[in-house]
């Protein structure tokens, strides 16, 4: 009996997680007076297997795209000028592309000068 | 004349890019070409196709004399603009009056079922004399 236990906590050890193929996506950036627009063309990617995180003054995105022969994972890092303001980023999943916002911080965004 | 101030810095927006170019490990990278799988089942062939960006009323699918053609074109005032046209020439086994395509998540998945086979009737064979 308990060579059973030994054998079965071995099966369970060795159980492969599933590999991915490491791929980076299509992506282009816009930069305008309130900020910059990031796109990424994600195919097949739902939105709840999505993951978009900021640290190290960086941005970074992984996603993954199931598929029963070769499984992607998209994977994309990108750092942010220090002007930006990386607590107010918003993104949108659309038509299998992301669109992520980065606004300028307050006192980088362009403002009108009163003449005395 | 020197001048105090450079216009250009004043008024022109900064021309610096505010994201730096992507960095991280990766494997393959894409070349901006759609993706095309295809995988078949017992009953079709399905085709998918990534078209990101594309929707619905961007893609136009055609079928004339057993050739399929994809194909779709976004304004070029969209983000990751693209144009993409394809034709593929459908075997025998393809049943073409039930092709179906959907899009879905940036991917168009064209479903070519096959024709039924058709299974011999069976029959007795009568044996001759000599």
């Amino acid at each position: 009996m308990k060579s059973n236990v030994c054998c079965e906590t071995s099966r369970l050890e060795t159980v492969a997680e599933p590999s991915f193929v490491d791929t980076l996506p299509v992506f282009t950036t816009r930069d305008d007076q309130t900020g910059t627009r990031l796109h990424v063309a994600l195919p097949g990617v739902k939105r709840e297997n999505l993951k978009l995180t900021f640290h190290d003054g960086a941005l970074h995105l992984e996603a993954i795209r199931p598929e029963a022969k070769t499984p992607l994972r998209y994977r994309l890092s990108a750092r942010l000028a220090s002007r930006l303001d990386s607590n107010a980023v918003s993104a949108n999943l659309e038509y299998g592309v992301l669109e992520v916002h980065v606004p300028l911080k307050a006192e980088a965004q362009p403002r009108s000068i009163a003449i005395q | 004349m020197n001048r105090l101030i450079s216009a250009n810095s004043l008024l022109a927006p900064s021309f610096d890019r505010l994201l730096d170019h992507a960095f991280g490990a990766f494997v393959s990278s894409s070349d901006g070409r759609s993706r095309e799988t295809v995988d078949q089942t017992d009953e079709a062939h399905v085709l998918r196709i990534d078209l990101p960006g594309l929707r619905k009323e961007d893609i136009q699918l055609d079928l004339n004399d057993r050739t399929l053609t994809v194909a779709g074109e976004s304004t070029a005032d969209r983000p990751l603009a693209t144009r993409y046209r394809r034709a593929w020439s459908l075997g025998p086994e393809i049943d073409t009056t039930r092709i179906s395509a959907r899009l879905d998540l940036g991917v168009l998945e064209v479903t070519l079922p096959k024709l039924a086979p058709v299974a011999p009737a069976a029959r007795t064979i009568e044996i001759q004399s000599a």
